[in-house]
């Protein structure tokens, strides 16, 4: 029996509850190939593990801290003490030695020189301010992260380091399992679209740079495409009481893990509210319920957090939250807000102060979504970023083809399309406005980076299979295939240049 | 036969890149003891003085580069030695050095294997005191020194490999750079290895396109 006539029948009330039970797990089935995807991504974050030498992810020697932290204690770190490092941290660091700028040494006399320093095990592996900076994030990430690093426990530094690395791979997988069920739900007519989306983002290079190291990020990520999924679901099928729980642990671990993911609540609670308001007569009721779960399970546990945060741990609320930084300063005011966040996005006007020296959509996000890897650091030639903008304006322009091509479907879906764009602007809003807060505090720093962006990896692979699907029924496919093996370049690309970075 | 077809021409385009790309010839680094890529510092030597700072070689040294700066027109000549335990392993001199222009010296002989715990020295033997550009310090200011802090730099020191060479030509060495410092069961091996799993996923995604996708 197909599903469309099962779903007849359903309708018809000719389906007995055995017959529901047996087709349910059908429904729920999580096609092959949005497996292989999540292999593919898994495998390829690992290829990124092994490349990048340590500690040159973004933040990562503050969160391999965090993580060393919990691991040792089982306990989160406090406030009130001084950065610092532990003793195994410590001697990586000199061994490496580190800079944000530099790269190891190739000598194998200090290779060798440093592995002898962690072997001997004299050093010690926790100290009070080992999480840095990072203390101001929840500890989810990190407490799962603690598990690699135990099961390693009696293995050198950096060998539990990579162990960590792994993790973060495994997350990309997950994350792309749940943009390719987030394509299903949103283009359920073009099967071989979802594959496409998924490899696309599968075989982005920022997000398998990230996806290779120790960063909370990773579960950002992975929550986010959650959530994504969840909501499409929601559209499509209806909230109920099952999917509100969904949705809401993945709001739950979202922001549990970074207080970016309160960005996504607005949208989420938006589309939340639009499907209650346009369900109708008896399917209103576990709508509600569905939405009123999810708002239960999504808040309460970060409400928890937050109060044991500041009464147990003495951390403030706004910092524990992440939203805001312990060390940011108090020379900010709303005009300098607003003319900021105008800039990040539009031409200055002739009144505003000249607060941002580039144009933040091209220079950081764009470039830095291209790549932008190690601390931000380095990138593609600027020729490779234009040929990459031309490419994507002919994306952009079959995209829009296909939303114009499909008008009344995308009329009748305007609750859902609404709702994915407020999730995108909240989050373009909130980095904003952190990078205001940096930069008033930081004596004209900027904050902005292209990964920041990556928790709408689940837009950034439904943009894809949009274009491809624009091209029509005929070339569409073949589009496609070119984009994902031109993506498959582009990894290996990002790749080459990180060994060339690193060891040339 | 259309996904075929555009499998095939978006390897090809990949391919293109890669020959270029890594066909590409230019002198190389052997090793660095730079941890920035513009120093925010320098490190004065003065007329006639030697400064001598703690080393580890890295093998196929064939010349040293400086980044210098000068209030004369010209300055120098500086003298570079590289020594272990008072025995000179090579020398070389940079001539006529100009504010803000890198100079290069060749080494005599040429370093073959790499040689830990040895120092490289630096002679001015020129009326004018000499600023080598350090090591350690990054612009100040920048996103990579914000608040502007001053290291205790030494000269960096670029040591280069002789000759021009393709990435391909260098690859052996950057396998080897690669398996340094990451695992104790990293070795040189693991870049073929990282290669080997991207190869896979490629692998993979066209199986996947070949199937998932309507051929016409």
């Amino acid at each position: 029996m197909s599903t469309i006539e099962f779903r007849r029948r359903a309708k018809r009330g000719e389906t007995g509850a055995g017959e529901r039970r047996r087709f349910r797990p059908r429904l729920g089935r999580v096609p092959r190939a949005a497996w292989v995807c999540a292999a593919i991504a898994c495998v390829n974050a690992i290829a990124w593990a092994a490349t990048t030498p340590p500690y040159w992810i973004p933040d990562e020697p503050a969160s391999i801290g965090y993580v060393q932290y919990v691991a040792e204690n089982g306990d989160v770190p406090r406030y009130g003490v001084t950065s610092d490092l532990s003793g195994e941290q410590g001697i990586v660091y000199g061994g490496l030695p580190f800079g944000v700028e530099g790269r190891p040494a190739w000598l194998k006399a200090n290779s060798d020189a440093m592995f002898d320093l962690l072997d001997a095990g004299t050093a010690d592996r926790t100290r009070p301010g080992q999480a840095g900076y990072m203390i101001n994030y929840p500890p989810l990430y990190y407490a799962l992260d603690a598990i690699p690093y135990r099961i390693g426990y009696g293995a050198n530094f950096l060998d539990r380091l990579f162990a960590m690395r792994l993790l973060s791979a495994l997350l990309a997988g997950l994350t792309v399992l749940f943009v390719f069920m987030f394509l299903r739900e949103l283009l359920p007519s073009t099967p071989w679209s979802w594959t496409v989306g998924g490899l696309a983002v599968a075989f982005q290079p920022m997000f398998g740079f990230m996806s290779g190291g120790v960063s909370n990020d990773t579960l950002l990520y992975t929550c986010a495409a959650a959530l994504f999924f969840l909501m499409a679901r929601a559209f499509r099928r209806g909230v109920d009481l099952k999917l509100g729980v969904g949705i809401g642990v993945a709001l739950a671990a979202g922001l549990l893990t970074k207080g970016s993911m309160l960005a996504l609540l607005p949208g989420t609670a938006l589309g939340l509210g639009l499907i209650a308001w346009r369900a109708k007569g008896p399917a209103r009721r576990p709508a509600l319920r569905g939405a009123a779960a999810a708002a239960g399970v999504g808040l309460l546990p970060y409400g928890v957090w937050l109060v044991i945060g500041n009464l147990i741990l003495d951390r403030q609320a706004s910092d524990t939250g992440g939203v805001t930084s312990s060390t940011a300063g108090y020379d900010l005011s709303i005009s300098g807000l607003l003319s900021y966040v105008w800039q990040s996005v539009l031409p200055k006007l002739p009144f505003m102060a000249d607060q941002i020296p580039w144009y933040v959509p091209w220079t950081i996000y764009f470039q830095g979504f291209i790549g932008r890897f190690g601390w931000a650091q380095y990138t593609f030639p600027l020729t490779w970023n234009r040929i990459a903008l031309g490419l994507f304006a002919v994306l952009a322009g079959l995209a829009l083809r296909e939303l114009w091509l499909s008008r009344a479907a995308v009329r009748a879906r305007w609750p859902e399309l609404l709702t994915y764009l407020t999730m995108f602007g909240g989050l373009v809003l909130v980095i904003e406005i952190a990078a205001y807060r940096y930069h008033a505090t930081f004596y004209g720093q900027y904050f902005e980076q292209g990964r920041y962006l990556l928790p709408m990896l689940a837009l950034y692979g439904a943009f894809v299979a949009l274009a491809a699907r624009g091209a029509g029924r005929r070339w569409g496919p073949a589009l496609g295939a070119f984009l994902i093996v031109l993506a498959m370049g582009h990894s290996l690309f990002a790749q080459l240049l990180t060994i060339a970075r690193f060891y040339s | 036969m259309r996904v075929r077809l555009a499998i095939g021409l978006g390897f090809a385009v990949v391919a293109v890149g890669l020959l270029i790309s890594l066909g590409r010839s230019d002198q190389r680094l052997a090793g660095t003891n730079a941890q920035v890529q513009v120093s925010g510092n320098a490190v004065p030597v003065a007329a006639g003085r030697v400064l001598c700072q703690p080393e580890g070689i890295p093998a196929d040294t064939a010349e040293v580069r400086v980044y210098v700066g000068t209030p004369a027109r010209v300055a120098g000549p500086l003298d570079v030695t590289f020594r272990k335990g008072g025995r000179v392993l090579a020398t070389g001199t940079l001539r006529e050095l100009r504010d803000g222009v890198p100079a290069t010296a060749s080494m005599s002989p040429r370093i073959a294997n790499e040689v830990p715990g040895a120092k490289v020295c630096f002679h001015n033997r020129g009326r004018s005191r000499i600023y080598l550009a350090g090591d350690r310090t990054p612009v100040r200011g920048s996103g990579a020194n914000p608040y502007g802090t001053v290291f205790d730099d030494e000269p960096r020191v670029d040591y280069l490999r002789p000759g021009r060479e393709s990435w391909l030509a260098l690859a052996g060495t950057i396998a080897h750079r690669f398996g340094l410092e990451k695992t104790s069961f990293f070795g040189p091996w693991t870049m073929w290895v990282v290669f080997g799993l991207i190869g896979c996923t490629w692998l993979a995604a066209v199986l996947l396109l070949l199937r998932r996708l309507p051929a016409r």
